[in-house]
Parts: C-alpha cells; structure tokens; sequence
C-alpha cells in the first residue's frame, strides 16, 4: 500500500505532494538542492512502484519557477517513466504551468515537450 | 585598515561589482547570495535576473561538487564575483581542483566552445538523456546549461599551483 508524500517547499527545494489514491503529484517551487537525486528518490521509487501496478491514469502538475540542472536530469528522469507507463496503456497528462513573465519556465516546458509522444503534456501559462 | 577596506570597496564599485565571495561554499551561502541577487533583479528584469541566477548556482555548485580540499583550505572553497558592466552583466567563478581533472575539465569547456545554439541545445538534451554515474554528484550538464545562457563565449583559465592542484576560472556574460 503506497504512502501519500508531503513534502513543504524550503529555500532550494520545492514542494511535493504525491497522492497515490488519486494518482496525482504536485511539485511547486524553486528546486537547486544540494543533491537534486537524493531529494527526489523517495519520490521516484513511489512513483514508480505506482506505475507499476498498471492504475488507469497519473496526472502530474509541475509549477518550477527555477530548477537547476540536476534537477533538469530528474525531471527527464521522471518524464522517461511516465512515457513508459503511457506506451503501455495509462493515461498520462502532465501540466506544465508557468508565469507570463518566466521564458525561461516558459521554453524548460516547450524543450520538454519537444521528446514526449504519448504523454499529454500542457503548457499554461499563468497571467499575474 | 580602516582605509584599505575603503579603498577596495571603492575600488570594487568602481568595476561595478555588485557581489563578491571568497571562502567555504555551502548550500547555505548559495542560497544566501543567490537571493541577494535575485532581488537586485527583481524589479527591472526579472527574466534577465533569472539566468543571472542561473549561472551563479551552477557555477557554485560546481565549486560544492568539484572543489579540490586539503588541510590547508576549508572544504571547498572558491572566489565568485557577479559585476555589472555596459556589456551587461559577468559572473566570474575560481576554484582549486585536482590536477588529474583537469584534462576533462578543459575536454567539456572545448566541446562547448565549438557548438552554436542548436548544438547546444543537442548536446545537452543527449547528456540528460544519458544514465548517470553513480559516483557524479551532479548531472555533468551544468557547464553546458551556463554555456546556452551566455551571451559571449565562456573565457576560461586553468592555472597549475603546484603538484596536485590548478585552479580553474570561468567567467560568463550576459548581455545587457
């Protein structure tokens, strides 16, 4: 039986919240951590023991104002699994949200995109 | 010493430098420094402000994952400098390291300098993609990741100190 993770943002890292009933993770924030896959792998294991288990669908909602590169290589890590999972049949949608005044979020969202197929992945963008 | 501190905050005014560290790197004084920057931004150019930041945490982190340490330094430490010139705005990053890197070091910032925007974007894309190192501590994309941000080639320097140590400086501009 999966855990729900909640994890509040701090200076460097983002918030996450993972719902394993509803099939549904937030990450919100800055994320530069120290070890960006140190803070990630609990998240990832979950994840991946979720997919796993073949559910219906996961819906993944990232709001990242900055990320650092380590963090750019989890989240490639993170979007290669949910391509797996929906190649075999789940329901991925993935909403990339972004202030107007960010390009930087803005093209870290089109340059992601860019290598997703099955995956449904969203750009919107959020007006002050 | 009263004046000499004077004359070199005088001095590092003049050069338009807005930040400037020398010592023991932490995530603590990452976040610290780096935050001081992005309020100098904030106002005026966020966007711009953002890269600027960018840089200065991959560099420093850089400096947390690479630094070479003995006795004689604390652990990892380095020099950073943010300044703002007509040109626009540098970040300059010096730290020791390992001799024995240096070979590799010099191999990335080459392959860097041959590539254009597209090529960029492609090699980082490829080394992203690419499984990790156990033994990495970072992605090895930091260089590049500065590297797509620059509005002029990186200028880099390695200098042998002795033996077993050089010490590697980068600066990186971006434009005004």
């Amino acid at each position: 039986m999966l855990e729900a993770i909640i994890i509040e943002a701090s200076e460097s890292a983002p918030s996450i919240r993972f719902d394993p009933d509803a099939g549904a993770l937030a990450i919100c924030g800055e994320s530069y951590p120290e070890d960006a896959f140190a803070f990630f792998n609990p998240l990832m294991n979950a994840i991946e023991t979720f997919l796993a288990a073949k559910p219906q669908r996961f819906h993944a909602e990232l709001e990242l104002i900055y990320f650092n590169s380590s963090t750019s290589k989890v989240l490639m890590d993170l979007f290669d699994l949910l391509e797996d999972a929906a190649n075999t049949g789940v329901t991925v949608t993935v909403d990339w949200r972004y202030h107007t005044q960010n390009d930087v979020a803005r093209e870290n969202g089109e340059e992601f995109r860019e290598d997703l197929d099955q995956v449904a992945f969203k750009l919107i963008e959020l007006k002050d | 010493m009263e004046k000499r501190l004077n004359d070199l905050r005088k001095n590092l005014m003049d050069e338009g430098v807005i930040l400037y560290f020398n010592g023991p790197f932490s995530q603590r004084v990452i976040e610290t420094l780096g935050g001081r920057l992005r309020t100098e931004f904030d106002h005026n150019d966020p966007a711009r402000g953002l890269n600027v930041f960018a840089i200065f945490v991959e560099l420093a982190q850089n400096v947390i994952r690479y630094a070479y340490t003995d006795d004689s330094e604390s652990a990892e430490s380095g020099v950073i400098m943010v300044s703002r010139h007509p040109d626009g705005i540098s970040i300059w990053c010096g730290n020791r390291v390992a001799k024995a890197n240096v070979p590799s070091i010099a191999a990335q910032l080459d392959e860097i300098a041959q590539l254009d925007e597209q090529g960029l974007k492609t090699l980082f894309k490829q080394k992203r993609q690419q499984a990790r190192d156990a033994n990495q501590r970072g992605a090895g994309l930091g260089l590049i990741e500065i590297a797509r941000k620059v509005s002029t080639p990186l200028d880099y320097a390695i200098e042998p100190v002795d033996e077993q140590v050089s010490f590697f400086s980068l600066t990186a501009t971006v434009k005004e």
